[in-house]
């Protein structure tokens, strides 16, 4: 009875300081943080007119497409709705889906391996958007959901610190913000900018079962099927250098893709360019590669847009 | 199943209550299960190999007691064997096989092909010492043999001790299994508040310092200067803290058990001279050397330098399949031999030598190979200012927040550590002592910046797991 009151008391004193910590956290976030966008991102899926064209994904896609040129050769809006490859795949979808209508075309394009969420970047992510909370809610387990709210606590004090640190004239390292990302969705904050120096670094990707991550996109694809939509997937891009490397896991990864309903409308090679076209990771494209890869997508969404949508 | 791990803390606190709920007599049985349950999340087929040595030393207790004379000494060597040959095969195999060809190809011998694809038993070192000190200490008299195959499956399979120690000894553990244990709150807390410690130096400190240390240990020849003896600097902590984060995440689970495990550590840092370094440090495995291998060459008559090194070395082989490792032993043996020659040093002095000694040796012990361990300590004093000033500015990596949690992490556990040396006691005891609201207090403090602050999406693995 002592260590149940005890035991009882502490986890009420744990979960009420976590409480607290979040709605400080909150309040004190700078709204101006890269994830922050999520706001505009799914403003823009909510008020774009007519048919759209819709692009979920990570940062291959936030920092590989030229929203504008697309809009501006199909005829019709472009939702850049992609943004951080951490996010994983089931939440940009949980929160597009609601949101498609009849016509709109979307093409999923995670990055390599990157469809599983990671807990650190939602909770993170729930300080600028809380949706992520109801998401962990209803797709997680309950161990999963604790670990998530404790480090949505955590990611408050980070927040707190982070605006302690740069009053005392500290020096923040993040190099893109929410002001960076076109109103169409497309970070465009690094296109003048030099590329960091040693960036491209190895990366080595190992052969793992996606069976989840295919059931996943085909659960969409008929879901956005019946509210009148289509849904197309897509292989990002990545450098030369990185290709190299992972060749083998990435020929597995397209095995497993193989029987999948949702048509491909690439291959892996497809956008593949060298690594000069590359700004800070094998994903983000500078300028002069963002030109070519639209021009690509371009080229790969043709058969799949009908006349009259053109 | 990480033992940092909500999944551990779930299945401990299920255990804990069925433990108690359970009557007395199914109590070892429900241990049991739960250990093997532990056991089987890591690899489950292994619980065969564990079986192996656990019906083996089993039996061997028991026809011990059985047998007089030279039939005795054979039914312990046998034992010993049995135990030697799963730890050759499981972790030693290629590393011989390695070094024989090796020498075979200076002699002109043709070479051994053969590939081990066998994964290394999670523990293996730590559940075969054990098993091999009951056996042993059987033999000496010290113990009579067990009767009961679960009492003895648990003594080796204890999940709290399964997989990285403390490697503990029959006359301590087999009567505390054996007796009746009561839910007391006050031992319960304690061992607690123990586990919140041990997460505390586990998922704050070491699991922050992990990646500040293998970003300079995996290209160690990519830097110079600062750089490399920072790491090193850290990697001191980090493997302190992961060891005897783990250890007293052990020692607590097994009290809220009612098992008592012996004491791992005792601020080694402290230490003022080598000898006391190794009083203070893995303290089970440091008196399992000192009793089965060091006494019986001779101990401290005759030879006794020999008699040093040769420990070492076997101490520093048990750690790693790889020279390194040896190496790291060899000069722990080597500081241990210049202390008995040389003359005392002021404790002050000897304290400060003694842990740049122990740095030293850490880089054998971290670095993954020779040309590694001899460009850090080459390199370590190069171009001094500029480097430190590069440390500063990157901070190895870390972002402006781990970096402060760190700094204010490690400060914490110093004055914890300063504190219970000049009292001679563990925190965790003076505690119980407290009122109930202090001592609640206190838990909310622990826990609250266990959670604010620990490192939970990112879990390493404890370093001696991997032993």
């Amino acid at each position: 009875m002592r260590f149940s009151r005890f035991l009882i008391g502490l986890l009420v004193a744990l979960a009420v300081t976590a409480r607290l910590l979040l709605v400080v956290g909150t309040r004190c976030a700078d709204q101006q943080h890269f994830l922050a966008a999520l706001n505009d991102k799914v403003r823009l899926l909510d008020t774009a007119p007519g048919a759209r064209l819709v692009l979920i994904g990570g940062s291959n896609l936030l920092f590989g497409v030229d929203s504008s040129e697309l809009q501006a050769s199909l005829g019709r809006p472009v939702c850049n709705f992609s943004l951080h490859a951490g996010l994983g795949l089931e939440y940009p979808l949980w929160l597009a889906l609601p949101r498609l209508r009849n016509g709109d075309l979307v093409v999923i394009c995670p990055e390599y391996f990157a469809a599983a969420a990671n807990l650190e970047v939602l909770a993170q992510s729930a300080l600028y958007y809380p949706e992520a909370a109801p998401f962990v809610a209803q797709r997680f387990g309950p161990l999963d959901q604790l670990r998530f709210h404790i480090l949505c606590a955590q990611k408050a004090v980070g927040v707190l610190h982070s605006r302690f640190y740069l009053a005392l004239g500290g020096n923040n390292r993040d190099p893109l913000f929410r002001r960076d990302i076109s109103p169409q969705g497309d970070m465009i904050g690094h296109l003048d900018r030099p590329r960091p120096p040693g960036s491209l670094r190895d990366f080595a990707l190992h052969p793992k079962d996606y069976s989840g991550a295919v059931a996943l996109i085909e659960e969409f694809a008929a879901q956005a099927q019946q509210k009148g939509a289509r849904v197309v997937f897509a292989y990002p891009t990545v450098c030369q250098s990185f290709w190299t490397q992972n060749g083998e896991p990435i020929g597995d990864f397209a095995n497993q893709l193989a029987g999948m309903r949702c048509p491909i409308i690439n291959t892996p090679m497809t956008f593949v360019y060298p690594d000069s076209l590359y700004y800070d990771t094998a994903y983000h494209l500078t300028r002069e590669g963002r030109q070519r890869r639209t021009v690509d997508l371009l080229a790969c969404l043709q058969p799949f847009l009908n006349g009259k949508e053109r | 199943m990480d033992f940092h791990s909500f999944q551990f803390l779930l299945f401990f606190a299920v255990v804990t209550l069925g433990f108690f709920l359970l009557p007395f007599r199914c109590r070892p049985i429900w241990l049991l299960s739960a250990s093997c349950y532990f056991y089987v999340q890591f690899l489950p087929l292994y619980i065969l190999v564990l079986g192996f040595t656990i019906v083996v030393d089993y039996f061997a207790g028991l026809w011990l007691e059985r047998t007089q004379g030279r039939s005795r000494t054979a039914v312990l060597a046998l034992s010993i064997a049995a135990n030697v040959s799963v730890l050759a095969i499981f972790k030693y195999a290629v590393f011989l096989t390695q070094n024989w060809n090796w020498v075979g190809a200076r002699l002109g011998w043709g070479a051994v092909d053969w590939q081990s694809s066998l994964v290394l038993p999670i523990g293996l070192s730590f559940h075969t010492f054990q098993a091999m000190s009951y056996t042993i200490e059987v033999y000496r008299g010290h113990v009579p043999a067990e009767r009961s195959f679960i009492q003895y499956a648990l003594y080796v399979m204890f999940f709290p001790q399964l997989v990285a120690g403390p490697i503990e000894r029959p006359q301590n553990v087999l009567p505390q299994l054996r007796a009746q244990h009561f839910f007391e709150f006050e031992r319960v807390l304690s061992g607690l508040m123990l586990v919140a410690f041990g997460f505390f130096k586990k998922v704050v400190i070491a699991d922050r310092l992990a990646p500040m240390v293998d970003i300079i240990y995996r290209n160690p020849q990519q830097y110079v200067g600062a750089p490399l003896l920072a790491a090193t600097l850290c990697f001191a902590l980090q493997i302190y803290c992961d060891f005897s984060g783990y250890s007293d995440i052990a020692q607590g689970s097994a009290r809220v058990l009612g098992i008592n495990l012996m004491t791992n550590f005792r601020r080694p840092y402290f230490a003022a001279s080598p000898s006391e370094f190794w009083t203070r440090w893995h303290i089970s495995l440091s008196t399992w050397f000192r009793d089965y291998v060091y006494i019986p060459l001779g101990g401290n008559r005759g030879h006794w330098a020999r008699n040093i090194l040769l420990t070492f070395l076997l101490s520093g082989l048990w750690h790693g399949a790889s020279w390194t490792y040896v190496a790291w032993g060899g000069l722990n043996g080597l500081l241990l031999v210049a202390e008995g020659r040389g003359r005392r040093w002021p404790r002050a002095a000897g304290w400060l030598l003694t842990n740049a000694a122990i740095l030293v040796t850490w880089v054998f012990f971290r670095a993954r190979t020779f040309a590694d361990a001899g460009h850090i300590l080459t390199h370590w004093w190069f171009s001094p200012q500029a480097s430190l000033q590069r440390v500063w500015a990157s901070r190895m990596g870390a972002s402006a927040y781990d970096a402060h949690v760190l700094a204010l992490s490690v400060v914490l556990l110093l004055a914890v550590e300063l504190w219970e040396e000049r009292r001679g006691e563990r925190w965790t005891d003076w505690a119980l002592g407290l009122p109930g609201w202090a001592r609640f207090l206190l838990c909310y403090v622990l826990v609250a910046y266990i959670m604010i602050f620990g490192k939970m999406n990112s879990l390493q693995q404890f370093i001696y797991f991997q032993f």
